[in-house]
């Protein structure tokens, strides 16, 4: 398995606050990485390491196998891109002008990749309108096309969806999505809305007090989420005593719905309640989402 | 580097703030020319073109520190300083690229207030231009020019080493007043218009130190030293800030 980035015991210290505390981490080639963890958890301290926006205080780092201390390692940026906190845009220009002064950073020979880079993200149609004018999301996918300039092989989106509409979250999603299907590009996202990072990770990493706790893929994942059965019924209080008879783990969420952890027989079930005068109004299975996992894991449920 | 100048150099003709700036020059010019032909019209009295020359410098010190503050502040809050070290920049290049981008804009506000300056004093003053030779005006106008360049590469310094933060704008406009407060005072001892100087000691090599090798001194009056002698100051004040700045933004620690 290539690795884009690997950490070993990677340590960042501001004074006596310790923000990377011997980290390792993992990024494969080709992943969608969920970058998970509470404020203050040292999420961005990492992607500020990575981007060379900062020097670690100890351990080490590579990036598409290059030491962080090797001065090569600039070339193993420029076939990076990266948001991180807010798009980085010139607001007195277009969205054009903008991706235009990104190739000349960049050194690229011509400017042929602008077009269809607004048209990836759908800014196509900006035209003589200032990128200061545009709303948090256009500004968010300039950031992301600028950031796609140049062809990289690897994207660090820090928070790509903070503040963005319902709209705005999908399209950016979706558009993570087909890069990542379409380029290969490999993406580290760290993101606060957990569910939504569920919905396109293939890997994920969770940190807390600057520690990996746990990596996985999205498939061990899953094999460690507890599937449940949701339950709406008539009186919760009822189906409580039956399931306690039978031993059977459950959840009352509310009067009428609870989540019943285990492999039910749904005929079986359904005697039970009936005999003792609970009516079944519906059952379906239920994934415990990645925030509950997030929870079990870390503990607490401080801001994730 | 020279991609990095390229794109910095580039986005100087976009930037909002420098348009403004140059804006200001040329208002800035035509009120002081009408004002005192109003003043002129009541009071007997002779306009002649040095008065026009010397208009800019009077506004020069605050207006290079503001507009180099806007530009390289907004750089640094837009996040423009980050991508470019995101985007396989070298720290030195971005460095440097930014001073010679704030030397640029002093550049370009000077060629347009000397330029007005030549066509407002051709139209409005006794003499025209033939009150000064090409050679006094090419002499004034490369002094002014330095002393602009010199004031806006040590201004870019200090945000790209103070992080573009809002204290930033504070210390950088402290400066520009403090040391147009200080240039009144050296002037003042040392050029008294009555009596002559009564420093001695420390205070007057000090002065006279200020006064002719930092450049904030050198738009407060008319040129006095030998040219050679004002180039040396704007050359070792942009030497001074590139070495300073150079080392504490390798090491500095990035948001």
């Amino acid at each position: 398995m290539e690795i884009v980035f690997k950490s070993e015991n990677l340590c960042k210290r501001y004074g006596g606050f310790t923000a990377l505390n011997d980290l390792n981490m993992e990024i494969p080639k080709g992943a969608i990485y969920g970058f998970v963890g509470k404020n203050g958890a040292g999420k961005t301290t990492l992607i500020r390491c990575l981007c060379g926006l900062q020097k670690p205080t100890a351990g080490s780092y590579e990036l598409m196998g290059i030491s962080w201390e090797d001065k090569n390692i600039i070339k193993s940026r420029q076939k990076m891109g990266a948001v991180v906190e807010a798009p980085a845009i010139y607001k007195d220009m277009t969205a054009k002008d903008n991706l235009i002064q990104q190739c000349l950073l960049l050194g690229l020979p011509d400017f042929k990749c602008v077009d269809e880079l607004l048209k990836l993200v759908g800014l196509s149609d900006t035209g003589r309108k200032k990128a200061g004018k545009f709303s948090l999301g256009m500004r968010q996918r300039l950031g992301i096309a600028i950031a796609l300039c140049g062809d990289p092989d690897f994207i660090i989106l820090d928070e790509p969806t903070n503040g963005l509409d319902p709209q705005g979250i999908i399209e950016i999603r979706e558009l993570i999505i087909k890069l990542n299907r379409e380029r290969g590009i490999t993406f580290l996202i760290s993101s606060h809305i957990l569910d939504e990072l569920a919905r396109m990770a293939t890997h994920y990493g969770f940190i807390d007090k600057g520690h990996i706790v746990r990596q996985m893929s999205s498939e061990e994942l899953q094999k460690e989420c507890c599937k449940s059965v949701r339950m709406k019924v008539n009186d919760t209080g009822i189906l409580a005593k039956v399931l306690e008879e039978k031993k059977i783990e459950y959840k009352i969420l509310d009067r009428n719905i609870a989540d019943v952890y285990a492999e039910l027989v749904f005929s079986e079930i359904a005697k039970e309640c009936d005999k003792a005068g609970c009516t079944i109004i519906n059952m379906e299975e239920h994934d415990e989402s990645l925030e509950a996992f997030y929870l079990s894991l870390l503990g607490g449920n401080e801001n994730v | 580097m020279f991609k990095v100048l390229y794109a910095d150099t580039r986005k100087l003709f976009f930037h909002k703030g420098l348009r403004e700036c140059l804006v200001a020059v040329l208002l800035y010019l035509l009120a002081y020319v009408a004002v005192i032909k109003l003043v002129l019209f009541f009071v007997d009295g002779e306009f002649y073109a040095d008065d026009v020359y010397t208009a800019y410098a009077g506004l020069a010190v605050l207006l290079i520190s503001g507009c180099t503050l806007v530009s390289t502040v907004s750089d640094y809050d837009d996040g423009c300083i980050r991508n470019k070290l995101i985007s396989g920049a070298g720290r030195p290049a971005v460095f440097l690229s930014a001073l010679i981008t704030g030397g640029t804009q002093a550049v370009l506000l000077s060629m347009a207030a000397f330029i007005e300056s030549l066509i407002l004093a051709g139209i409005f003053t006794k003499g025209g231009l033939m009150t000064m030779t090409v050679e006094e005006l090419a002499d004034y106008w490369l002094i002014n020019t330095m002393a602009c360049v010199a004031i806006a590469v040590f201004s870019t310094m200090l945000i790209m080493i103070l992080g573009g933060k809002k204290v930033s704008y504070i210390v950088g406009i402290a400066l520009a007043v403090g040391f147009n407060i200080f240039n009144m005072e050296v002037n003042d001892k040392l050029y008294p218009t009555q009596g002559s100087c009564t420093l001695s000691g420390f205070k007057l090599t000090l002065y006279n130190f200020y006064d002719r090798f930092v450049p904030y001194s050198y738009l407060s009056m008319r040129p006095h030293h030998s040219t050679l002698t004002y180039l040396t100051g704007a050359a070792g004040m942009i030497v001074v800030s590139v070495i300073i700045g150079m080392i504490i933004f390798n090491n500095k620690e990035i948001q």
